[in-house]
């Protein structure tokens, strides 16, 4: 077997025994990544349920009137205390008694009927997340109370509720490829997919050459037949491997927690229905392999470079920060890019996968990025080819 | 010694291995440098035209304190470093133009008895027999040979991050012999061993004497030195300051036990 073959085999193996990775790459992705988001899920649904059901305290300040909008107040859920002094409200609310005050204008009544604007003052706690939610409801509340006084208004003078709506707009969704949930999937997915294949990889990188170095066990590997280059490409190809395997269980991990109804909710207003095709699946992988190539090329560099694997840590930091930037701008990149996002690595990738779940896929679009990454990637590989057959680095530790 | 190096160093590079094998000499030194450039000492020479040459069967020390330039010697010859000025023969091969014949016709060991943790010592010895070219029914026999040889049955199914240093010791001894090199580099093999695990190498370098192998072999442990080594090298500051049998380097000196005649041979001995 080739040496390149025989020094990937072990590292695979080794790196196949690591439970540190096992953890990283498999458990945490399958396992605890849909566990978190289904309990994320579950926490903002039951607030959202409670926040629904709740009844909320607020006080209201009428000089005059406002009957119709109090009784309006307590249909909609809302406890109301009448008051009559501002500054017992404003206690009130600042020791938490109330939620929101609402101050009624002098003459709320007489401008309600005479088709003027009654107008009213919400006062409330900024830093208090229940009184935000009140003003939030009690919002809500006018606009409904608003739209039925219009109403009334223009039936006094026989007047159709079209008056007031020249225009109306429908929309329809048509029937698409891919499911609206995979539009859902593809603000998450990237950004999920390219770190995962980042981070999943770091502890191997490091342990396969820093680590090594730091063992003592580079110099006996070096007095085997077996040339740098070779035990270069064999180590490059199990980094590549993990990057590769890292970034998959990371989108089973996503595809699994996305099937669970809480975790879509968190993206979208209800549950979703998402499906990837095998050809999507295949471009994925596709995408996914210069990224990879690029990724492994990179930690290797570090890895030779460092003396130790806690050098190699020092290093990885400000590395990081090029990394996480690119994948937290795809979430806010749109399909349909312009063509010079294309020359930027990660994020080019991280578009990709967004076209590739959306069905938008763009043929110049994915192959000057495909280019590029290639290209970014052959730099990278062959700086740590470069750097491995430097003896004062490699003998470094 | 200094005939055959300015008789050799003449002679074109392609005829040199020929002229090596002829001559039954395993390994050959001819004027080998190494020069490195660190940022913080500047320009240093760690070896400095060290020329010497081995025979079959003989086992060679390199006596020096440390940071003398014994591994730097071990790795040049071991083509783990390229040496800046000179050339080398080892086993017939050029250390310059056939840096992997050369590998695959070592064995190298240091004192270091790391090992490759998460794999068992069986798999480990199955990887380097693989690196060296061995496959098949051939590297299964050749790692039961070993196994009973170095007494590695209890475990050779372990996991290596599992084994006391004495077992670890073992396997990487079997792990340098896997291919059954003639020649060995062994870099102070010892350093940093208990008595009982410095044991089994010394057993295991008199038996590769037995059986015919060479054997470079650095240490500063003067007893080591004395016992098993049929000439020695004594190199201080990259330079090989005296070689011959341990008898000569006493008839040099004058001296008569061992230490002294180091101490002599490196200038130190007027400190006493």
């Amino acid at each position: 077997m080739n040496r390149t073959f025989v020094v990937f085999w072990k590292e695979l193996r080794e790196v196949l025994r690591d439970r540190r990775v096992i953890f990283s790459t498999v458990i945490s992705p399958l396992l605890f990544t849909p566990m978190l988001l289904w309990g994320i899920g579950m926490m903002l649904y039951q607030r959202e349920a409670s926040a629904r059901k709740v009844v909320i305290p607020v006080a209201v300040i009428a000089p005059q009137g406002g009957k119709e909008f109090t009784a309006a107040l307590e249909q909609a859920g809302f406890a109301v205390q009448q008051l009559t002094e501002r500054q017992q409200a404003e206690s009130m609310l600042r020791n938490r008694q109330v939620k929101a005050v609402a101050v009624l204008d002098e003459r709320f009544d007489e401008r309600l009927y005479n088709e003027s604007t009654a107008k009213v003052l919400v006062l409330y706690d900024p830093l208090n997340d229940s009184s935000r939610d009140a003003v939030q409801r009690l919002k809500a509340l006018a606009d409904r109370f608003s739209a039925e006084w219009v109403q009334r208004r223009l039936a006094r003078r026989f007047i159709g509720t079209e008056f007031t709506q020249p225009l109306s707009i429908t929309t329809q969704a048509i029937q698409t490829e891919n499911p609206v949930g995979n539009l859902v999937l593809s603000i998450i997915l990237p950004y999920v997919i390219v770190l995962s294949a980042f981070f999943g990889a770091v502890s191997p990188a490091f342990d396969l050459v820093a680590g090594e170095k730091e063992r003592g066990t580079l110099e006996t590997l070096l007095a085997t037949p077996a040339s740098r280059r070779q035990i270069v490409w064999g180590k490059f190809l199990t980094v590549t491997t993990v990057c590769m395997v890292a970034a998959i269980f990371a989108m089973l991990g996503m595809l699994l927690a996305f099937a669970l109804p809480a975790v879509s909710r968190i993206f979208a207003e209800r549950a979703v229905q998402f499906s990837l095709s095998l050809p999507t699946l295949g471009t994925l992988v596709i995408t996914l392999l210069p990224l990879s190539v690029f990724y492994s090329a990179l930690l290797l560099i570090i890895s030779t470079f460092a003396r130790n694997q806690k050098e190699a840590q020092t290093y990885l930091i400000p590395l990081s920060t090029l990394i996480v930037l690119p994948a937290v701008a795809s979430m806010f990149a749109r399909t349909e890019s312009g063509l010079w996002l294309a020359a930027v690595p990660v994020l080019n990738s991280a578009i990709i996968i967004k076209q590739v779940l959306t069905g938008v896929l763009e043929p110049s679009f994915m192959a000057l990025s495909l280019f590029i990454s290639c290209l970014t990637a052959a730099v990278a590989l062959q700086i740590a080819a470069r750097l491995f057959e430097q003896e004062t680095v490699l003998l470094s530790s | 010694m200094v005939a055959w190096s300015v008789f050799s160093s003449g002679l074109p590079g392609k005829l040199l291995p020929y002229l090596t094998k002829w001559l039954k000499r395993m390994v050959t030194a001819l004027e080998l440098s190494k020069i490195f450039t660190d940022r913080k000492r500047g320009r240093v020479v760690a070896l400095d035209e060290v020329s010497f040459e081995t025979q079959p069967g003989e086992v060679f020390g390199i006596l020096g304190v440390n940071g003398a330039g014994k591994t730097t010697l071990l790795r040049v010859l071991g083509t783990i470093l390229a040496p800046s000025v000179g050339d080398a023969i080892v086993a017939g091969y050029n250390i310059l133009t056939q840096p992997q014949q050369v590998r695959q016709h070592i064995g190298y060991l240091t004192g270091s008895t790391a090992l490759y943790g998460r794999l068992t010592a069986r798999e480990m010895l199955t990887y380097f027999g693989s690196l060296y070219g061995l496959s098949g029914e051939l590297l299964r026999r050749r790692v039961d040979d070993l196994v009973e040889t170095l007494q590695m049955g209890e475990f050779i199914d372990g996991r290596c991050d599992r084994l006391s240093t004495g077992q670890r010791q073992r396997v990487s001894i079997a792990r340098s012999i896997i291919h059954s090199p003639p020649v060995m580099f062994m870099d102070e093999p010892t350093a940093g061993l208990d008595v009982v695990t410095s044991r089994t190498i010394i057993q295991f370098i008199e038996e590769s004497r037995r059986r015919g192998h060479t054997v470079l072999f650095s240490t500063h442990i003067m007893s080591e030195a004395e016992r098993l080594c049929d000439r020695i090298a004594v190199i201080h500051r990259g330079r090989i300051v005296a070689i011959g049998t341990l008898e000569e380097l006493r008839a040099r000196t004058g001296e008569r036990a061992l230490e002294l005649v180091f101490l002599s041979l490196i200038g130190e001995k007027g400190g006493e």
